[in-house]
């Protein structure tokens, strides 16, 4: 008996220290979970020598990858630093934020995590089932793996429905048959980004990193996604927003009902990405977005089959869109626009948080990391996967802690956006941008040294090129997804010998 | 900083269809040309040479390692793959190089350096190296080596370690032209009991032709000291042994009496002597009490034996196992017949395990013939019977044993020091953290001779004979309703379970003492002690004649003839009439 409430100590320990630890990673952008992750397996024989266990330290991970799920929307939307899983709410965060409604974002926010988290559990057994090694898909989806990531790639390109003209020159060559307002100009725009973006990452996973100060397991992965994704966007804030508007302290949380559905296909997507290798809760997203327009063009609602990213309808501009935002607000009456920049945050959170705990479940259905996270778990200490009728006590106490951990997290998500909002209210705008940018480049060169500026340079260029060309900054994926293709269909092809 | 910072992305950011198209060309292509800068640099980057200790601080990155070239292995899982993984060792630590469409390798002992990227999976580190280029060294970086005799290394092996050698000898063993990872003894002897010493050998690659067992080689490799085993072994590689083709070599002729030993040959070129039968489709010699081999002969000289059934012949050919008939044949044509296969000695396979345990553990489904020894005796049960492996039939220094599981139903005992040709696979063993081996089918040697007791080696020295045959001098009585085996003129005495219809218990036999043979098991006797007894027990009769062996020597009779004056009268018989 006296063992059990030892080991209820230590989780209470994980998860008290979870929650702290992904406050921190959530908030402070640049500042990810497999960060902590990887500091934590670095240290964690010392940790082992004070005492403390592995499965609490395997705990302070999974806490903080949940917290840090339900709080990464805040300074994503509210200071426009988003990292890699969330770059896609920058966009409609940003705009509540301008048209004084960011505390409904977090609030809406906090729900869709909610949902994500609970709507994913039933999922993790559906999982289990089919990945098991009973039906045994894993090995069958392997087979076909590269096929399904060149598959799904080619549908995330395929949906960008941005119009483009042609390059003048094209037009005139082909008597203006490739002329304007082309949705094959868009595609194949989004097709050249992606796969810039794919080379960029090929050199990204060639180049050697090391940190200066001596920092366990150095990456490029931070650089470049900060670059593609955080620091290009913070640029485009500091030249386009000087000043915010009042935030209303509207902090009501949303009604489950009517986001059941879009939360639970953020779940199934959420689940279907965490066993593929290079997929994050952003593709999932695309994936879930372009679902519910379809959808919602065959019943009929009009408003839908915009590109929310963009900001794009068919017919308005960015600054129509945001003037429709803006007097939505001041009227106080909630027009579609806002009401679907609601629904696409409280998704974009519920796919976010399915994809942590999914990816935690595949990691014992499938004994494959597909996280820094679950990767310092799996380098830790072995990992039992659940293989027979009952899962095993190591997975189960972890998934608690995830549930723990985001029953936490939804109050604190509350009193965290309240303190940022003041933060935003007494600090300038474009200072915080410049403190942030500042801090992620120094969180660079802590980790990556001067490689790790050079790439975080050639990323924010990259980063910079799909608002200006109109497509979603979304296909920058291609960084992860390009490499990891090449690799599987050599593999296939080649006998490469890579696993 | 902050004007001309906002100045500038006002400048890309125009929305003047005039200049936007022209902006965005720009900037794709800068970004474009950096990527492709940034890409050209992480390919012409000469990567800096690490320690081997230090790898882990390089995963996924381009490295050059410098060191010792210890071994290599071309194709090590015989999957087809263009691939050689080697060893390299540095004065910090040792890791293996995958080299994929590999260019040619050095001498052993060569100091190389390998280009590769750093991988590290489940728990594994290596370097991965793809293309001609990626193993260099040059004429200065080859090995010194020095020539020895086997007495000299057998006098200070440790001048010698971990440096390149070269000696000659004479193998003990047939080494397959695709075995990797083959042990062998090298003897100053192509006789093994002639021998003054035996070096052992480690080939890890594959030879790529047989090198038969009593041949006269020449081998250059490092001499390691394998702390498992407590001695040196040398390092070589399988492509550069030199066969001596002037020397001839010893063809051992099988005994018909020794099966059990047969297994020593496995691989090997051996004569058998007997009646050549070719009525039935399978051909076998036959050899004294009926015992057969089956003979498979090149299909060139199959028609000039044909003529010779019924004859005395001596045929040669390869020990081999036919998987279909599960029993042993000579093979002449060098291992191409069907369904033959030459089993694997247990440390053979421990080799293959040693170098890449995970690979062979990895595939469940992948089976090996193995032959070796059972280690201790296994009872009749309708369960699987967790027991061990050995490969020899006693115990001899440097025993090697692996843990092995025997299927069941089992109706008869397999005694401890029984020859086994097994088909297994292999698994690691969860509970018993351990590389057990899982016998899916198997046939049994001839059962060795029981063990001789004595009374005075005492409890201790009996306990090794447990559950085995063995003989024992004594007296059965019976006292208290119980049978026991008295030691003569003493109180010593075991309980004694004798078989139903022996003679040890009958009217002859009664109160006299004799040699008995029997199992040696331990029971409860009592609600606190353990007791031996000796079940299955009878009179030792050697030759069936129902006349046990001690009397039939003081009767003056020979206990191994039935009718030992040959009148027509079998000796019990003649007993009874005397007495």
């Amino acid at each position: 008996m006296e063992a059990y409430f030892v080991d209820l100590g230590w989780l209470f320990f994980a998860l008290f220290v979870g929650v702290l630890m992904g406050s921190m990673t959530g908030l402070i952008p640049g500042f990810h979970v497999n960060n902590v992750a990887l500091i934590l397996l670095a240290v964690s024989p010392a940790l082992l020598d004070i005492g403390i266990p592995l499965f609490a330290v395997a705990g302070i991970i999974v806490a903080t990858g949940t917290v840090h799920t339900f709080l990464n929307y805040i300074p994503s939307a509210l200071i426009g630093a988003p990292d890699g899983d969330t770059a896609l709410s920058l966009l409609p965060g940003h705009r509540m934020l301008l048209a004084g409604n960011a505390a409904r974002g977090v609030a809406w926010s906090a729900r869709g995590s909610q949902l994500g988290l609970f709507l994913s559990l039933p999922l993790i057994v559906v999982a289990r089932i089919a990945f098991g090694p009973e039906l045994g898909w894993y090995d069958q989806l392997r087979d076909i793996l590269p096929f399904l990531l060149l598959g799904i790639s080619l549908l995330l390109l395929a949906t960008e429905t941005t119009r483009l003209d042609w390059p003048r020159w094209m037009q005139k060559m082909t008597g203006n048959r490739l002329g304007k307002d082309s949705r094959l100009a868009g595609f194949m725009s989004a097709t050249g980004f992606f796969l810039l973006a794919g080379f960029y990452g090929w050199g990204v996973f060639t180049l050697p990193a090391q940190s200066p100060v001596g920092m366990p397991d150095a990456s490029l992965l931070l650089p470049s996604l900060a670059g593609l994704f955080g620091i290009a966007n913070l640029l485009d804030i500091y030249a386009t927003t000087s000043h915010l508007p009042p935030q209303k302290e509207d902090w009501t949380l949303p009604p489950i009902r009517p986001l059941v559905v879009p939360c639970f296909w953020s779940g199934v997507a959420g689940a279907s990405m965490g066993v593929l290798p290079g997929m994050t809760a952003s593709q999932a997203t695309v994936l879930v977005m372009g679902g519910r327009n379809v959808a919602a063009k065959f019943q009929g609602k009009e408003g839908y089959g915009m590109d929310w990213e963009t900001r794009k309808l068919t017919e308005l501009t960015d600054e129509e869109l945001l003037e429709i935002a803006k007097a939505e607000a001041e009227g106080g009456y909630e027009g579609p626009q806002t009401k679907q920049d609601l629904e696409v945050i409280a998704i974009l959170s519920a796919v976010n948080t399915a994809v942590t705990v999914m990816v935690l479940g595949f990691l014992y259905i499938i004994g494959r990391s597909r996280s820094g996270a679950t990767l310092a778990l799996k380098m830790m200490y072995p990992i039992e996967t659940w293989s027979s009728l009952e899962p095993t006590s190591d997975f189960i106490r972890l998934l608690a802690l995830t549930l723990a951990a985001g029953l936490l997290a939804m109050p604190m998500m509350k009193y965290v956006g309240k303190g940022m909002l003041r933060l935003h209210a007494a600090i300038p705008l474009q200072q915080m941008v410049m403190g942030v940018i500042l801090f992620v480049v120094a969180l660079v060169w802590l980790t990556t040294g001067f490689v790790g500026i050079g790439v975080l340079i050639i990323g924010t260029l990259i980063g910079l090129l799909p608002p200006r060309i109109g497509i979603r900054r979304s296909h920058g994926m291609g960084i992860i997804l390009v490499p990891i293709m090449i690799y599987t269909f050599a593999q296939r092809f080649d006998a490469f010998g890579f696993l | 900083m902050a004007d001309p910072l906002k100045g500038m992305m006002d400048k890309i950011t125009s929305d003047d269809p005039e200049v936007r198209g022209q902006q965005l060309w720009v900037m794709f292509a800068l970004s474009l040309f950096l990527v492709a800068g940034m890409n050209w640099y992480a390919y012409i980057r000469e990567p800096s040479i690490v320690e081997i200790d230090d790898l882990v601080e390089y995963k996924n990155e381009v490295v050059k390692v410098e060191g010792t070239l210890i071994s290599w292995v071309e194709d090590p899982y015989g999957s087809g793959d263009d691939r050689i993984d080697a060893i390299i060792e540095d004065d910090t630590g040792v890791v293996e190089a995958r080299w994929f469409r590999p260019g040619e390798m050095p001498p052993i002992g060569t100091t190389v350096t390998v280009m590769g990227d750093v991988i590290e999976y489940e728990g594994r580190m290596w370097i991965q190296s793809l293309g001609a280029g990626a193993f260099e060294w040059s004429a200065g970086d080859l090995p010194s080596v020095t020539k020895l005799a086997i007495a000299d290394v057998a006098k200070e092996p440790w001048l010698y370690g971990n440096t390149t050698i070269e000696i000659s000898g004479f193998i003990g063993e047939t080494i397959t032209p695709d075995a990797t990872f083959t042990s062998a003894y090298l003897g100053d002897h192509p006789n093994y009991g002639n021998s003054d010493h035996q070096m052992h050998i480690i080939v890890r690659s594959a030879t790529n032709e047989w090198i038969e067992a009593s041949s006269k080689i020449q081998v250059r490799g490092i001499l390691q000291y394998q702390q498992r085993d407590i001695r040196w072994s040398l390092m070589v590689q399988g492509s550069e042994i030199i066969v001596d083709p002037s020397h001839e070599i010893l063809i051992t002729q099988l005994d018909w009496a020794d099966e059990a030993t047969w297994s020593y040959q496995s691989g090997q070129l051996v004569d058998m002597t007997g009646l050549l039968d070719t009525s039935a489709e399978t051909w076998t010699l036959v050899g004294p009490n009926n015992a057969r081999i089956c003979v498979v002969p090149l299909s060139s000289e199959r028609a000039s034996l044909d003529g010779q059934h019924n004859t005395l012949i001596t045929f040669r050919g390869r020990l081999t196992w036919s998987t279909s008939g599960s029993q042993w044949c000579i093979d002449a044509t060098n291992g191409e017949a069907e369904d033959m296969t030459i089993p694997q000695s247990a440390p053979s396979l421990l080799g293959l395990l040693s170098a890449d345990p995970m690979g062979l553990i990895g595939d469940q489904d992948q089976r090996y013939m193995v032959s070796a020894f059972v280690k201790y005796a296994i009872e009749p049960s309708v369960d699987d019977e967790r027991g061990y492996l050995v490969d020899a039939a006693s115990y001899t220094p440097g025993w090697t044993s692996i843990a092995a599981t025997f299927p069941s139903p089992r109706t008869s005992w397999i005694e401890a020091g029984q020859a086994i040709t097994a088909n297994i696979s292999i698994l690691w063993d969860d509970q018993d953290m351990r590389i057990r081996f899982v016998i899916h089918e198997y046939t049994l040697g001839n059962s060795p001779s029981p063990r001789t007791l004595l009374w005075d080696d005492g409890p201790v020295q009996w306990g090794y004979t447990l559950n085995q045959r063995v003989l024992l001098d004594g007296r059965a009585i019976e006292e208290d309703g119980r049978t026991y085996l008295i030691r003569d003129g003493s109180e010593t005495k075991i309980l004694l379970s004798p078989v139903t219809g022996g003679i040890g218990m009958d009217q002859l036999h009664l109160n006299q003492s004799m040699t008995w043979e029997g199992r040696l098991v331990e029971i409860q006797v009592d609600e606190v002690s353990m007791g031996f007894q000796l079940t299955d027990a009878d009179a030792l009769d050697s030759d069936g004649d129902r006349l046990a062996d001690t009397i039939e020597e003081g009767f003056g009779t020979s206990p191994y003839a039935e009718d030992s004056d040959d009148d027509g009268t079998d000796d019990r018989t003649a007993y009874e009439q005397q007495v």
